[in-house]
């Protein structure tokens, strides 16, 4: 183990918080190098002084005070609605729910470009979109007098005439 | 002696004695947890109070068969969080308004050379981040393990690991500082 990796985890290795193959691998190396001993001596000392600081400087709430916090969350009139759920939330089933709806989503996005080939699901509409388009047909109606006329044009624009 | 879940469910049925006796062997840990996030009493107060109604409003949501220190103190440390968030911002104001700073490092340096233990602790906690510090505080004041920490923080225990070592590191730092000022003092 060198130097640089060993200082990274001597904060850890002051409060014993490494797990216990690390924790072995880095001693060894503490024993073979002074400069990290000196480093790690430090981290140990700050962090027995700090320990005993935070419990030297415990402080406590006097009686009355504490009741009035009580009595305080008492006056919250009732308790609040209940909005959990009744089974439990897992991340896996999160996850699965939004693959599932990015797939479907993305079915119905992509739907004409995957069904272009005429076997799918889109190759009806297509069709018959084919057809409707084969012939046009224009109605003009005269307000004065009732005369109605209609074109139909075929695909190449040839022109029929009805009265 | 009744045991927390029956304390709960009394509590639930509107029993207020027994919801002071489910809270009441925490008192000491919630307050000194509060006065190091936010760094005085009185606002530990004030977190205390807004943790403790979050408490009594949701106790209906407390699952049966988990810990209830666990489950108070993940609210008291969210109530810190949304706290220290606040007075952040309305610090920012004043100082804007005020063009006034919060004190510097130097000003808590050298109240620290008048020491006071508590006094002490605040200036090797005042480079930690909200995060830091309650990882820090769980495991080294309440001595939680690295999973009880994680389970509390709602985080996975590597990030427990680097947050803790991001503490250690920043608390030693100020530690040699605070000890340097002494020799050079002495």
């Amino acid at each position: 183990m060198k130097c640089k990796k060993v200082c990274r985890l001597l904060p850890l290795l002051a409060g014993s918080d490494l797990p216990a193959r690390v924790n072995e691998e880095t001693k060894a190396h503490l024993h073979t190098c002074p400069s990290c001993q000196k480093e790690y001596e430090s981290y140990l000392l700050s962090f027995r002084k700090t320990k005993e600081w935070l419990e030297r400087g415990q402080e406590d709430l006097p009686e009355e005070e504490w009741q009035g916090l009580i009595q305080q969350a008492l006056q919250v009139e009732e308790f609040a609605p209940s909005f959990r759920p009744r089974w439990r939330f897992r991340r896996a089933w999160a996850y699965a729910l939004m693959a599932g709806a990015v797939l479907i989503l993305s079915l119905f996005i992509l739907r004409p470009a995957i069904f272009r080939d005429k076997t799918g699901w889109g190759a009806k509409e297509e069709a018959d979109l084919t057809i409707q388009q084969e012939s046009i047909s224009m109605t003009m109606v005269s307000q004065e007098t009732g005369l109605k006329i209609v074109w139909f044009f075929n695909k190449n624009f040839e022109l029929k005439e009805e009265r | 002696m009744k045991s927390e879940e029956e304390l709960v469910e009394e509590s639930l049925n509107g029993n207020h004695a027994s919801f002071e006796l489910l809270l009441r062997p925490y008192r000491q840990g919630i307050l000194n947890m509060a006065v190091r996030m936010t760094g005085n009493t009185e606002d530990a107060k004030e977190v205390c109070q807004e943790a403790i109604i979050k408490v009594y409003k949701y106790l209906k949501n407390f699952r049966k068969g988990q810990s209830f220190r666990n489950w108070f103190l993940k609210i008291l440390v969210n109530s810190s969080y949304d706290f220290l968030r606040k007075r952040k911002k309305s610090a920012e104001i004043i100082e804007r308004q005020m063009n006034m700073g919060l004190p510097r490092n130097s000003d808590v340096e050298q109240k620290f050379l008048q020491s006071e233990i508590r006094e002490k602790i605040q200036v090797c906690l005042q480079d930690l981040t909200p995060k830091e510090k309650s990882t820090f505080l769980l495991r080294d004041q309440e001595g939680y393990s690295i999973q009880e920490t994680s389970e509390v923080l709602g985080v996975s225990t590597g990030s427990v690991r680097t947050h803790l070592s991001r503490a250690r590191r920043k608390i030693r730092r100020r530690f040699q500082k605070i000890c340097e000022n002494k020799e050079v003092r002495a």
